[in-house]
């Protein structure tokens, strides 16, 4: 009698025997098939490992990158408070009008029509529509103030000259001059004059060198200046806050 | 009050208004008080144009910065100076060499009193200050009516 149930796996491992003994011999073929497609496979994964490793790495650095721009900010942060350094602020700006000048022809004075009630302290910076200095407020009565201009033979302020030279900006009827400069072959033609008001950060420029001069005896530079702001009656005027 | 004195009161109030207003910005260098106080001594009587200089250095003082009144005390030293010399002389020559006198006298003391000296300006103010007396001295005369010789 026929019982395949007890047959069935004798025939089930009689066939992968065989089968096994067929394909010993292919094993080798069998093996560099297996090889040559997984090698296709490998390589192609190889680039996009390198890639991605590559990326990966420029990753890492910009994050380092950022760590350390925070890090330099928050020291920047620090020192700014270390040395009593105010926060930048926004531009507060006053328009005012020339009401009257003084009479003398020897001083450089204007009348204008701000005072304590419109928040002008003395000392503010009064500059014009573009920026560049005209003077400043020495005198506040509740609705009007005087303003000496940049030309007036009292006037004087530290300024920076260029990138790298500073000394005392004097005003001298007309024009300005700019004295004790150490460094006067530091000092080129063109050069911007620039001064930094407390409250801000940004420069306000007054104007540009016109000639450098050095006397033999003198141990101080001193320079002409062209200023970029020449006659207050055409210009606007802003009082910095 | 006269009316040549009115006149003239009204006409060193406009001058002081031009000084305030300065139509030509600083590219004039004149002060038209000024050169109207020297009109004022040459032309009127002592007591009346001391006066007058009195109170328009005051007014000058007034609309500056200056602790020291140095408008009063020179406004009213040219009345008394230029009123001297008149006693003494009285030819036209001795006139502008006062004006041009006073012009001088006017620089020195002001850039004695700033302390520092400006050529190129103190010359420009010279030429310009000149030119617009004799202008205002001739304008004046017509309208106030003044002769040559005439002493008011």
């Amino acid at each position: 009698m026929y019982l395949p149930s007890k047959i069935k796996p004798k025939y089930l491992v009689v066939s992968f025997l065989s089968i096994f003994l067929l394909i010993l011999p292919f094993k080798k073929a069998a093996q560099n098939l297996f090889v040559f497609f997984t090698r296709q496979l490998v390589t192609n994964s190889r680039k996009y490992l390198s890639r991605l490793e590559e990326l990966e790495k420029k990753g890492l650095i910009l994050s380092l990158q950022i760590k350390e721009l925070q890090y330099l900010k928050d020291e920047n942060e620090r020192l700014k408070k270390a040395l009593g350094f105010k926060k930048e602020k926004k531009v507060n700006l006053e328009a005012v009008k020339i009401v009257s000048f003084d009479p003398s022809s020897w001083r450089r004075l204007v009348t204008i029509n701000a005072g304590k009630t419109r928040g002008i302290k003395e000392g503010s910076s009064a500059i014009n529509e573009e920026g560049y200095l005209l003077g400043r407020i020495v005198r506040i009565e509740n609705s009007y103030s005087r303003l000496i201009l940049i030309d007036d033979p009292n006037f004087s302020l530290p300024v920076f000259v260029g990138k790298s030279s500073s000394g005392l900006l004097c005003g001298s009827l007309g024009g300005v001059k700019i004295r004790y400069i150490e460094d006067g072959d530091q000092v080129q033609v063109k050069d911007k004059v620039w001064c930094r008001i407390a409250a801000y950060a940004f420069p306000i420029y007054i104007g540009e060198v016109k000639g450098i001069r050095k006397n033999k005896d003198d141990l101080f530079w001193d320079v002409d200046v062209r200023l970029f702001s020449q006659n207050p009656l055409l210009h606007k005027i802003f009082i910095v806050k | 009050m006269r009316e040549k004195d009115c006149k003239i009161i009204s006409v060193l109030f406009v001058l002081f208004i031009l000084d305030l207003i300065k139509p030509f910005n600083y590219s004039l260098r004149a002060e038209f008080l000024f050169l109207g106080i020297i009109f004022l001594s040459l032309n009127y009587r002592f007591w009346f144009s001391f006066v007058l200089s009195i109170i328009f250095g005051y007014l000058k003082d007034s609309f500056g910065l200056e602790a020291i009144p140095l408008n009063l005390i020179e406004f009213s030293l040219f009345s008394a100076l230029i009123h001297y010399f008149l006693l003494h002389f009285h030819k036209i020559p001795v006139r502008i060499f006062i004006v041009f006198a006073a012009i001088i006298i006017h620089i020195v003391l002001q850039a004695a009193h700033i302390r520092r000296i400006f050529p190129l300006f103190s010359l420009l103010f010279f030429i310009h200050s000149s030119l617009i007396f004799f202008l205002i001295n001739y304008l004046l005369k017509k309208w106030i009516r003044i002769s040559s010789a005439e002493y008011i």
